[in-house]
């Protein structure tokens, strides 16, 4: 029996895990990530209420606890198994929600969906921690094994699985609880049959092919690439509710990405589809598809060639670069790319952020004599080297290309060579070059610290070059010069202001930024080639204010007023005073795309405007903003509910506050850390799935051999348990602060597996003391005070409702340094609070 | 055979005479509506007097959409079907104004719609040329232009993204549909000092109203105007040009 339930309890972990991931995969893809993790913190609010209905109903559940087990797998993998389908039918239209109403009944029905498997899946677990009051620290070791085991498993999944089929293992490790529960009973084995076979019947009907897309099977033949014959999956519509229903194959994409939109376009089609640990690739040919980002309009020659389009997750539209022969290329000299070599003959270069090759093409075009391609992904370095081999022939077998796998940073600090021009064309690579992350999250290639590492990497006079879309109203490109000039001024107080040049065009800016000044005859240079794209000079050494604006007229020309204020020294009055978060971005706080302040909040609530102000780009933070309320809303709600359904024995129960208090804390303490962790690790480490990958599976699997280490502290024991859990965690952290913090920027030269296992012999300890607090507080409350176990339990699951998400946002706003502070003091409140110190009355 | 030609020509000559007398007219109360909407845009004093003429002189109730007449001076786009507007009577006069329309010019205009900015560009200059890729749009207009008599107006159904090479180059060129970048065969078929209108940005969300000025030394001068919102370009425009 408690071997039964110690298995299930691993499996279901594993798929709850697995079903998160799937869900939060499918919606990034189909809709925008951003409401994706709002809808998911509302399904682990299953989490806290399943523990609520523990609480109301315990003892009649606890009279028919097996059946409450069957029926909880089989509800289970019955909603996951249908839950993506019928999210399909729900046409929710994000930036559409603040005109029209029907838009929020569609967000409540997408609640509702994911809420549904997150409810079942955690019932179980719950009824899992009732059925063996003894032993929940073995319970526990498995819960958090199977978690940490399910995310390592199914991180790998998400890389080799399209989104849309990411549920099938998710049922198949629900059908084997099923299964696993129905042993012992003829009626629930004849059951559990059938809910096995209503929840695989969409998987069977799309596997015989009975909704293939018409356009899948005609294995459509790329002309210069290769026979992919890949299924066209985002562009069919769905055909009525049932093929809607059981048809597995349609990811049905938002009209309103980027991808949708180039789809339109007659002609064009989807001719390469994969997974990754990217993201979802997918590559677009278009008899007109052409890229040229920053193209200037006096450029009167014969148009850019016809490029493929490569698009991650649906967003991002860049291209898979076409050779062309320097008769074709007559449009890269009127590029951006093309400002930092008018200064240099023969430069050698360093891109980073290669992207599908075009700022190669570029930088090979315009006379480099050798380039070091620097891109972190693979798959997309794969996709345009290899599988479009033909297409691309002759931009990465140039002998004067180095291609190099690696985060920038990591280059940076790996690389020995010295390069004339070093460019971060973040405006040609789209999303690529933000390696480290993208949206809201962190970007650790805009950071002083980046910055340090670029300026390591640049020759005597060498010149680095970064450039971005011009965004309106002004944001990032001002958010740039915050960083470029704020980070010059710091490294160069006595020349800062002679060795950048910030060049404007009709939708780009770029700065160019020397290891030396600017001499007068690079500035006429720059001048000349200024002139010829038609761009302006918001900034060189020198530049008077009857010089600006003239070419692309903006009616307030802020990128010249800020650039003076730096070299003014009016610099933090300008910051301080603009509606928009401009201040430069740090590795403690590399939060690039966040613009906006703490003020905006009560736009949220309608006050001030509204979210119709706010331009789309940035709803991110709101929404997160929009999840933490939320869930504190239903948490008190979840917490409330047994205080006035349970009558008065439960009213009577002493210690109420402290257990509050003491979930709560752990709760946040323990994703605090998590959290923190993952995003800090985005820059060690250099891979965002490997890091969450990393911290969630070492993290869960150590804090689960802790649960079961701190077993051996039982009855009067638990408090010495709790000191020797809370006192490890502080000591770990505390290692992480002077120790680990500090070094690493240097340990980041290192080989990727020695940094993978620096991190492993950090994260244990840490996980292993974080594993004693939850069972030990738990065990307390079963031995002493039964009816407030699942309270705890319920107390605990609500805080994850929202505290991975106020994590992302206190980091933003006040550092890591800052949230790991945080999670120490709320451990000791979790100390201080120890439900073995109630004094319980008979 | 000569027969025919000359009764043919006859014909011609009696419904080219007759044309004028039964050419639409509108009624006092639309004029004094009209007026009404002018004066107020006067009083913001705005425009040039040939832009308040050229609106005053044309019968925009006869280019609105079946049973939408109360629409015509409101001011929002109206839809016209085929997932196409009629621009605003204010923003018409607008970006008639931005363009600075000459009585010599030859001006191209992107997304014919309803007729109304070709019919206003009419009134200014006799060289209109228009291009609308929803082929019934661009026949229901012609339509319009020929019993209003605006016989000149010369329109096609068409991609706008290639322009009009056959008629280039322009000396002014309006887009009235929005797109992501300003199409390259545009800046080819305007002139040395011309001047291009254009909204550009995401197609389907918000766009930067653009006045682009090709300088007679083939640089470039572009204003950001102003945000709008206009229906998407759904031709070639829709290709990405590096977005």
């Amino acid at each position: 029996m408690e071997k039964r339930g110690l298995i299930s309890v691993f499996l279901v972990s594993m798929a709850v895990l697995g079903a998160q991931l799937g869900v939060i995969r499918y919606m990034s893809v189909a809709s925008w990530s951003n409401f994706a993790g709002l809808i998911i913190s509302i399904a682990l609010l299953g989490f806290g209420l399943s523990g609520t209905i523990l609480t109301v109903l315990r003892e009649r559940i606890e009279r028919r606890l097996q059946d409450w087990l069957f029926w909880s797998a089989a509800a289970f993998i019955i909603a996951a198994g249908y839950v993506l389908q019928f999210a399909r039918l729900i046409p929710f239209i994000p930036q559409s929600l603040h005109q029209d109403g029907t838009q929020v009944l569609y967000l409540a029905l997408y609640y509702f969906l994911f809420f549904v498997p997150f409810f079942f899946g955690a019932l179980f677990i719950n009824l899992s921690f009732l059925r063996m009051k003894t032993g929940i620290n073995r319970m526990y070791l498995y819960n958090l094994m199977g978690s940490g085991i399910g995310a390592l498993v199914l991180l790998v999944c998400t890389s080799v699985i399209s989104p849309q089929y990411l549920m099938i293992p998710v049922l198949l490790l629900g059908s084997a609880v099923v299964i696993n529960e129905a042993i012992g009973s003829a009626r629930r084995m004849r059951l559990g049959a059938i809910v096995i076979a209503v929840a695989f019947l969409p998987v069977l009907l799309t596997g015989i092919g009975l909704f293939s897309p018409a356009t899948s099977a005609d294995a459509q033949q790329c002309a210069d690439g290769p026979a992919q014959g890949q299924q066209t999956a985002v562009s069919e519509p769905n055909k009525g509710i049932w093929a809607g229903l059981f048809n597995l194959a349609d990811i049905n994409m938002s009209h309103y990405k980027d991808i949708s939109y180039a789809l339109k376009v007659p002609e064009s089609r989807v001719i390469h589809e994969k997974a990754s640990s990217l993201g979802y690739i997918q590559v677009i040919e278009s008899s007109q598809f052409r890229f040229a980002p920053g193209l200037s309009l006096s450029y009167y020659d014969s148009i850019p060639p016809v490029q493929h389009g490569l698009f991650i997750d649906g967003f991002g539209a860049s291209g898979i670069a076409r050779y062309v022969d320097a008769t074709n290329a007559g449009y890269i000299r009127y590029l951006p790319f093309s400002l930092s070599y008018s200064l240099k003959n023969r430069p050698s270069a360093l891109v980073i952020g290669a992207g599908g090759g075009n700022p190669v093409l570029f930088a090979l075009t315009l006379g480099a004599s050798k380039v070091m391609a620097v891109e972190p992904y693979a798959p997309v370095v794969d996709l345009a080297r290899e599988t479009f081999a033909a297409w691309s022939k002759g931009i990465w077998d140039d002998p004067r290309v180095t291609t190099v796998i690696s985060d920038g940073r990591t280059f940076c600090k790996r690389d020995d060579g010295k390069y004339d021009i070093l460019s971060i064309p973040a405006m040609v690579s789209s999303g690529m070059s933000f390696s480290s992350g993208s949206g809201n999250g962190e970007n650790y290639l805009f950071t002083k610290e980046a910055f340090d590492d670029y300026l390591s990497r640049l020759a005597p006079e060498g010149i680095l070059d970064v450039s971005m879309r011009l965004d309106s109203p002004p944001r990032a490109l001002l958010k740039l010069e915050s960083l470029v000039f704020s980070w010059a001024k710091e490294r160069f107080p006595a020349d800062f202001a002679q060795r950048i040049v910030f060049i404007r065009g009709l939708d780009w800016g770029a700065f160019l930024v020397k290891n030396g000044v600017f001499a007068t005859n690079e500035i006429a240079l720059l001048k000349k080639k200024t002139r010829d794209l038609s761009a302006d000079f918001s900034y060189y050494p020198g530049i008077s204010a009857s010089e600006v604006n003239q070419y692309n007229v903006i009616p307030e020309e802020v990128y010249y007023a800020f650039a003076q204020a730096f070299v003014a020294g009016t610099e933090q009055a300008f910051i301080g005073g603009y509606a928009f978060n401009i201040e430069p971005p740090t590795d403690n706080r590399p939060y690039f795309s966040h613009f906006l302040p703490l003020s905006t909040v009560p736009k949220l609530l309608g006050l001030s405007g509204g979210m119709k102000d706010v331009p789309f780009d940035e709803w991110g933070y709101l929404l997160s903003w929009a999840t933490v309320l939320q869930g504190v809303v239903f948490g008190l709600l979840i917490i409330c509910i047994p205080v006035f359904t349970s009558g008065r024995a439960f009213l009577r129960e002493r210690g109420k506050l402290r257990v509050i208090v003491y979930f709560f804390a752990l709760g946040m303490g323990f994703m605090l850390i998590e959290i923190a962790v993952i995003q800090k690790l985005n820059l060690f480490i250099a891979n965002p799935l490997y890091s969450v990958a990393l911290v969630i599976g070492v993290l869960l699997i150590f804090s689960g051999i802790g649960a079961g280490f701190a077993s051996r502290y039982r009855g009067e024991e638990a408090k010495k348990g709790i000191t020797v859990g809370v006192s490890g965690i502080l000591a770990a952290l505390a290692l992480h602060a002077f120790v680990f913090a500090p070094l690493m920027q240097p340990l980041l030269a290192l080989p990727e597996l020695l940094r993978i296992m620096i991190v492993i012999l950090f994260l244990a300890p840490l996980g292993f003391f974080m594993g004693f607090p939850f069972p030990l507080g738990l065990q307390v409350l079963s031995d002493k005070r039964e009816k407030l176990m699942p309270w705890g339990l319920a107390i605990n699951g609500s805080v994850s409702v929202f505290a991975s998400v106020l994590t992302s946002i206190l980091s933003m706003h006040f550092g890591f340094a800052f949230v790991f502070f945080l999670a120490a003091l709320f451990y000791v409140a979790a100390w201080v609070t120890f439900p073995a110190r109630i004094r319980f009355s008979s | 055979m000569k027969k025919m030609f000359r009764v043919t020509g006859v014909v011609m000559c009696l419904v080219a005479m007759i044309l004028p007398l039964t050419a639409y007219q509108s009624s006092q109360a639309e004029l004094a509506r009209r007026k009404a909407a002018v004066d107020r845009y006067r009083a913001s004093g705005v425009f040039s007097e040939k832009v308040y003429q050229a609106v005053m002189s044309t019968p925009r109730e006869y280019f609105m959409p079946e049973g939408q007449n109360h629409m015509t001076y409101e001011e929002v786009p109206v839809a016209i079907g085929w997932g196409q507007t009629i621009t605003n009577q204010w923003f018409v006069a607008y970006m008639t104004h931005l363009l600075d329309v000459q009585p010599t010019d030859k001006v191209l205009e992107i997304g014919s719609g309803s007729g109304y900015q070709a019919a206003i560009l009419w009134q200014i200059t006799k060289k209109v040329y228009t291009i609308e890729i929803v082929s019934q749009l661009a026949a229901i207009a012609k339509q319009r232009w020929q019993s209003l008599g605006y016989s000149s107006v010369v329109g096609k159904a068409a991609d706008g993204y290639y322009g009009w090479a056959e008629y280039g180059p322009f000396d002014k060129i309006v887009v009235t549909c929005a797109a992501d970048h300003v199409p390259v065969y545009l800046m080819q078929q305007l002139k040395p000092g011309g001047v291009m209108v254009i909204p550009v940005g995401n197609p389907f969300d918000r766009q930067t109203l653009l006045k682009i000025t090709k300088n007679l030394d083939g640089t470039v001068r572009t204003e950001r105007l102003q945000s709008v919102k206009f229906v998407p370009f759904t031709g070639k425009m829709l290709e990405k040009y590096g977005k």
